[in-house]
């Protein structure tokens, strides 16, 4: 990581901390179209685990957790933004990625 | 049998909706399908849109209903570095209220709604269905052609499908004609806080331009932080709202290398003095998501078309590669598209040679032009950042001689070799120069030829426009 001034208390630090704070930050206050079909699979046998968790660490939503192991997209069907971060960060592919159902999932809006 | 039509065009964003309107206006049956609930849904970029196209396209756009409470910009406050020390280098540009009057902003899910609108009063029809695939004729064999889309809700042929799905088009990689990466997008965020209008009205600076509509003295703040080849960020006010968004930017690449989730980068600049002026008080209301492309490390796609597809936008990666207004040039792209459909219906004729025309066309225009990766590289890979550094340091060095009694002759000693850390920046220059000369002499090529000072054909005359 760059050199970000780091004395501020209120800067997220570890990738750890992230997601229960992105997962508390937007508690209630996110409206998504309960989805039916879940539209990101994690391929186990492909996922290297702990030795990436990319997708654990940038997904914006906190959707990812790490399990045994393995990434599992755990949140994904109440919080997945649908932005592909997960999809491009996966060095080995093992993220089937498409968007939701047509009519559901996340509704972006201004207030 | 698939229900038919002229033409299908999957995504109701601004190149979808442009691409439909002008077909459905020269008559074409035109299938606009929107994954989203309605469009806009999925739309998250607190937009600037360019007037004149914009109303060029969708007459009547300036006068809809959305844009009440809106605030224009008068101006930007760049801050390209932001150091440690919070030590800022960087610009404040203000060329005033009537000059940024064409800059307009807009939440992209009240407009795509009414852009979509448009098109559908121009006669297309608007269905929710997420395209999954695409349908060909002749896969995978030298004649291959696009003849429709795959949905949950049937599928839909026509001779012409133009993708205006958007960046992540699963359909433009699919038809092999891009592929994403984590070095070809970037993530974008939004935080929007919800603070007291009059409250804003002051840390803004509101006043009023000749349209009667409120500006402020640049309270967008650009801004990037201490490693700003790859981070970025801009806020805006609406205290007509009372809503202040802020837009992250991060690419992908970065994000991976440095292992950090974008919301970190978030947090350290929503502790800078400025945006915490900002959104001090404010309550945190929303959040949203959106990838974009990282503009300058891909350029355009190579092709933009096959036998029955056209790429209009983002689908294609055609995010203005300088300064990412990439809804603009879709909205440009898909009327091209749309026009060139309408073309093909009238003398019916769907070849390949149609639909390649396709790509000259926005070649030949401002879009085509606009592709120089090299500026954005310039932006990007720090060397602006140089330029702007050593301005910094020049000017502050020049004041604190001068009140030190210094001489300017002596001044202007000292300043050279403050200069010469920027030389390597500057070299780039001439990669700049060189593309603005190739489209000046392409500009000036058919008045040269009309003069017998070129020989031949011009090379890619601008071809008089459309209409
Ligand atoms: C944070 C942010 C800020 C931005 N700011 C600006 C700005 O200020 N000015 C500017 O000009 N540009 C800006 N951009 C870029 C701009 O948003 C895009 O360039 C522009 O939206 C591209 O338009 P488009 O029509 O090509 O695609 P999109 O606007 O992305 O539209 C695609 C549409 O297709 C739909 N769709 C996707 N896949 C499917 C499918 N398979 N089936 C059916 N429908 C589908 C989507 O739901 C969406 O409605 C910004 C982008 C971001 C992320």
């Amino acid at each position: 990581m760059a050199d970000f001034k780091q004395s501020d208390p209120s800067i997220l630090y570890g990738p750890q901390l992230v997601g229960a704070k992105v997962r508390e930050l937007l508690k209630g206050k996110y409206q998504v179209i309960p989805k039916t079909r879940e539209h990101i699979k994690v391929d186990g046998e492909r996922c290297v685990g702990m030795a990436c968790q990319l997708c654990y660490i940038t997904c914006p939503t906190g959707s990812f957790e790490m399990e045994e192991g393995k990434a599992v997209w755990k949140y994904g069907m109440q919080l997945c933004g649908e932005c592909g971060t997960c999809r491009y960060v996966c060095p080995v592919g093992a993220i089937d990625w498409s968007y939701p159902e047509a009519g559901t999932g996340i509704v972006l809006k201004y207030s | 049998m698939a229900p038919r039509y002229d033409l299908i065009v999957v995504g109701a964003g601004p190149g979808g909706t442009a691409a439909a309107k002008a077909a459905a206006e020269r008559k074409l049956k035109v299938l606009l399908l929107e994954r989203g609930r309605r469009p806009g849904d999925k739309q998250m970029s607190g937009s600037y849109l360019f007037r004149t196209i914009t109303e060029e396209i969708f007459p009547g756009f300036e006068q809809a209903d959305f844009h009440k409470g809106q605030i224009r910009l008068g101006g930007v406050d760049f801050r390209w570095m932001l150091d440690n020390d919070e030590k800022r280098h960087g610009i404040s540009v203000a060329p005033g209220a009537d000059v940024m009057r064409n800059w307009m902003t807009v939440y992209r899910n009240e407009t795509d709604e009414w852009f979509a609108e448009q098109a559908v009063r121009a006669g297309a029809e608007l269905k929710t269905a997420l395209v999954t695939d695409l349908l060909w004729e002749n896969e995978g064999t030298e004649s291959a052609r696009v003849r429709g889309v795959v949905t949950a809700a049937g599928d839909f042929e026509a001779p012409a499908t133009i993708d205006a799905s958007g960046l992540n088009s699963l359909i433009a990689e699919r038809a092999g004609l891009a592929k994403w990466g984590v070095d070809k997008v970037m993530l974008g965020l939004k935080y929007i806080y919800r603070v007291d209008g009059e409250v804003l009205r002051q840390r803004l600076q509101t006043y009023m331009d000749s349209d009667g509509v409120e500006v402020d003295w640049g309270a967008t703040q650009m801004l990037c932080g201490s490693n700003p080849d790859h981070f970025g960020a801009h806020a805006t006010g609406m205290p007509g709202r009372g809503i202040v968004s802020i837009c992250f930017y991060s690419a992908l690449k970065e994000m991976v290398e440095a292992r950090v989730n974008i919301h970190q980068r978030a947090q350290w600049y929503l502790t800078q003095p400025t945006c915490r002026r900002l959104i001090e008080g404010g309550e945190f209301i929303y959040c949203d998501f959106h990838a974009l492309a990282a503009g300058d490390m891909v350029g355009y796609v190579p092709k933009s078309y096959l036998p029955g597809l056209l790429l209009v936008g983002d689908a294609g990666g055609f995010s203005q590669p300088v300064d990412n207004f990439g809804a603009n040039v879709a909205l440009w792209m898909g009327r091209m598209a749309g026009e060139l459909c309408a073309d093909m219906k009238t003398r019916n004729d769907y070849s390949e040679a149609m639909f390649a025309r396709y790509e000259e066309n926005w070649r030949n225009s401002w879009v085509g032009e606009d592709n120089v990766p090299e500026i954005s590289v310039f932006m990007r890979d720090g060397s602006l950042n140089q330029v702007f550094k050593t301005m910094d340091d020049v000017v502050s060095y020049a004041f604190a001689c001068k009140w030190e009694n210094t001489s300017y002759p002596s001044i202007i000693l000292g300043i050279v070799p403050k200069i010469l850390p920027v030389l390597p920046a500057l070299m780039e220059a001439p990669h700049l120069a060189k593309r603005a000369a190739e489209v000046g002499l392409k500009k000036a090529s058919p008045l040269m030829q009309l003069l017998g000072m070129w020989p031949g054909t011009a090379p890619n005359a601008p071809k008089p426009k459309g209409e």
